[in-house]
Order: C-alpha cells, then structure tokens, then sequence
C-alpha cells in the first residue's frame, strides 16, 4: 500500500491531539501526497489529459472570416503580379500592413472581395519561448496550413505545351518578440504547379477553376529558432503568419490567381523534445 | 466523498474500542489507497492545475515527439526522380525511427511531390501515399487518386489534342503539396515510420517519372 494509517494501540492514550494527528496524516496524504500508486488504473482519460498537450488547453487557429468572399492575387492588388524570387525574410514592403509586395503576400491579404482575418496568430502574453528548458515547457509548434486554391491564371506570353507554366507557392514564417524580422521556416515551402492552356481551348486565362487544397503541416523547432536567431531561450515567438505568391517557371509571364478558404492553426505542445 | 462513512460511531459516554476506532481508519486507507478515481478528481481543477501553473506537468506525463526534415527544393530546384513502382516504396528522406512508451503516436507526414514524367512531356501516373508503420502500410492514411479532395488529376500533354479542358482543371498536377496523417496505437519499443507512395497504372510507363522533396516527418506520441 502506499499510504497506511497509524493505528491506534492498547494504551495509547486517545487524547484529542493524538486522534486529530490521526486524521491529519489521512488528510495530508490526500490532498498533497497521493502517489501513482494511490489511483485506480484507468482513472484519467482524455478530459483530464486535454490540457497537457497545450499550455492553454488548446491551440490557435485562424481562418477566413469571409465565406462568400474571395481573395484576389492580382496585379490590380499589388500593382503588379507577385513573382516568387525566395521566400527569405519579412514581407517586403509594398501596400498596408507591410505584407504583400513585389515577391510575396500574406494569404487572406485583403482585396476587392475580401477584407477579413489574414492568416496570421499573434500567441496571447506574448507568445512562447520554446524548448522545454526555456520556461514555457513548449518543446515546438506544430503548424497546420491548408489554402484553397480557387483560381489560377497563369501565361501572358508564350505558350509552351511541355512545360508548367507557373506554381503558387506557399509558406509558414513566424516573428519573436512581437516586432522585427519575420523568418521562413524552409521547410513548410509547398507549390502547386499550374499550366495555362489558354492557347489550346477557349478558356479565358483568367478564369480557370481549380479548386485545389494545399496542405502544409511542419513543426517549429528549438533548433530552428537557434539557427535563425542565435539563442532560442531568449525569444518568444510571439506571431506565426502564412504567405503566398507565385512562380513562373519562364520568368516573364503575368500571374493572377483566388484564394478562397484558409486556415492557419498553431499548437504550442507541453511535452518532451526527442529532435 | 465516494467511499461508505466509518462503520463505527461512537456517542457520548461510550468507553472508545481501539479495534474498532482502527477499523474506522482502515476504511479510509482501504477506500482510498489505490482506488481514487475521476469521481475524485474535478476536472477543471485538473486543468488549471496544469495550464495556469506549467511547471505542474511533469515529464513523464508529457509527451514527446520526433521529426526529420529535409529542404530539398523550391520551384527552381531540380526534383530527384523516383521510378515507377507497382509496389509501396519509400518516399526519399521521410523514414525515422523512434524509441517510445506504449501510447499513441500522430503521425504527420507533409511533402512536395511532381509528377516528373508530366513534367518532361511524358504521359505519366499518379501517384497514392501513405503512411508506413513498422513495415506495414497503413491504409487508412491512404491519399492520392482514391482521395476525392485531393485526387490526381492527369492531363494529356500533347497540346495538338486540343483538349477540352471545361471539364479538366488547368491544374496539371506536375507540382503538389501533400500530407498523408493518421493516428496509431503503438507497444513499448523501437518503432519505423515513412512515408511510401505506389504508382497508378498507366497505358505509358516512363523508367523515373515520380519526385519528392522537401518532406518533413513528425510524430507526436502521447500517453494513452
């Protein structure tokens, strides 16, 4: 057993003290002592264990605000169309916000049809320091991306039958301590490669539905963060933001292209690193 | 509280029995001592035990994880080829191996495939993914042609065909993300997860025509 009481002998004397010291133990080993050995098997299920995977009990999650509305990457956004060159850091400069530029912009940017959430968490009380030694007890993030794809327009110029035309490329970066750089976590990179046949039927190039999920599911490390930023325990990551832009793989061509739905979800999780 | 009140009750005057006063202390062990349970336990105490005070988790009540993730490419790179294959075979770089307690594992596997012979104008399959654990595929981690969500998509690549492409998507599925999840129950032990991927038929089957970069591999196991 792993708690017994103490038994009263003959001749003990029972004095009040003596029985209140009694009691006490009992009351001690119950609200300050109960071991692994003093639970049945099998008594804590998931509703006990649903906070041990976050510190807040639960993630966080963005998505679009606007059903109905649509997101549009065009050069009537921005002026001119996105051109993926890298990913690298930040969101370039260019219109409010310092999100959408010549190269890349945050997915849910708004546009002539949509003015809602962008796909960007700001971690409440500024965020978390990862690795499990840094005082958060958050080993990593675990980040789950899908953007729906509505509309792609690729090819103002030369046709070419044999190659892709372009790709709509995605990616995850996060930012610490509320302001400054934003970093590309590399390997959440993802793009979805689209072909303009605008030449071979009579599709209008801009109007061509695809309706394709990217999926993206990657993990914030310690490691990450000591690469890009030195000392992980120095830092909170405090913002994680998803972006997107466009690639032409003849490097000369206009590219447009909708987003319709996003959502962008972040879980801080408790638990052991093994990276 | 759950268990039976103290069988002895002693009254004024009564002269107190040593035997039976222990038994009333026994009842409490007995009742407790190994046999506390939810009912014991209210839940949203639990919780703020655990959420507004971390350090009340303890580490071998947490949970623990692994990954491997490689950079592989970007739209400029150039994608490894892989052949065609009628049997599951790995997807390069996604294969880790993990010592874990008996549990749960999630299982997330999250990559960049092409479709390389659609890529090089040849007629080319597709592909389904899935997830392999210990050697065996499991199958319901299967996506690819089967997932309506996400199926391939072949388009012929001879533009002279004039296709009619109000009813193909423009989307050529040369380049596609994809993640392949799912939720396993493990033994004590060193285990093997990967990625695996196995060609559709086609009519025209080229010698390399399936590529995977930048995959990452995570798993989150979880006491259960």
């Amino acid at each position: 057993m792993s708690w017994s009481p103490n038994y009263v002998e003959d001749g003990d004397h029972l004095t009040a003290v003596r029985i209140d010291g009694l009691f006490t133990d009992a009351q001690t080993w119950l609200t300050g002592g109960v071991t692994a050995l003093g639970l049945q098997r099998g008594t804590f299920n998931y509703h006990h264990a649903t906070s041990v995977l976050t510190p807040n009990g639960e993630g966080y999650t963005v998505v679009n605000t606007e059903d109905s509305n649509i997101m549009d990457y065009t050069w009537a956004t921005f002026g001119a169309s996105i051109q993926w060159a890298t990913f690298g850091q930040n969101g370039g400069s260019g219109d409010s916000g310092d999100l959408g530029s010549g190269d890349r912009a945050i997915v849910g940017h708004e546009s002539t049809g949509y003015s809602g959430d962008k796909a960007q968490i700001d971690f409440p009380a500024g965020g978390f320091h990862v690795g499990v030694d840094n005082g958060d007890m958050v080993a990593a993030i675990l980040l789950l991306f899908n953007g729906e794809i509505s509309q792609a327009a690729p090819g103002w110029g030369a046709f070419s039958a044999t190659h892709p035309e372009a790709a709509i490329v995605f990616s995850i970066q996060y930012q610490a301590d509320g302001s400054g750089t934003w970093h590309t976590i590399k390997r959440s990179e993802r793009f979805a490669s689209v072909y303009d046949h605008a030449s071979v039927s009579d599709e209008t190039a801009d109007a061509e539905e695809i309706d394709y999920d990217v999926p993206i599911i990657s993990m914030l490390t310690e490691a990450q963060i000591n690469a890009d930023l030195g000392d992980a325990s120095a830092h909170k990551i405090s913002s994680i933001r998803a972006m997107v832009t466009s690639y032409d793989f003849q490097g000369v061509q206009e590219m447009a292209f909708v987003i319709r739905n996003f959502r962008l979800t972040a879980l801080p999780l408790l638990m052991k690193d093994e990276d | 509280m759950s268990w039976a009140y103290p069988q002895y009750k002693p009254t004024t005057s009564w002269v107190l029995d040593s035997e039976r006063f222990n038994e009333n202390l026994s009842e409490y062990a007995q009742e407790t001592d190994g046999k506390l349970n939810e009912q014991n336990f209210d839940r949203v105490t639990l919780d703020e035990m655990v959420n507004v005070n971390q350090a009340g988790v303890s580490a071998d009540l947490a949970l623990k994880f692994w990954r491997v993730g490689t950079k592989l490419i970007d739209p400029t790179g150039t994608i490894p080829k892989t052949p065609f294959t009628s049997d599951w075979s790995p997807i390069a770089s996604s294969t880790q191996l993990f010592y874990a307690p008996a549990g749960k594992i999630f299982v997330a596997i999250s990559f960049q495939y092409a479709n390389a012979g659609a890529f090089s104008g040849v007629s080319a399959p597709g592909s389904v993914f899935a997830i392999e654990l210990d050697g065996a595929v499991q199958m319901s981690s299967i996506v690819g042609a089967a997932d309506i969500s996400n199926e391939y998509t072949f388009v012929e690549t001879d533009a002279s065909a004039d296709i009619l492409y109000d009813s193909t998507p423009s989307f050529r599925a040369v380049f596609e993300p994809k993640c392949v999840t799912g939720v396993f129950q493990i033994s004590q032990g060193l285990h093997q997860v990967r990625g695996v991927y196995r060609s559709l038929p086609s009519y025209a089957i080229a010698a390399s025509i399936h590529g995977f970069g930048t995959v990452e591999t995570n798993i989150v196991w979880g006491w259960a």
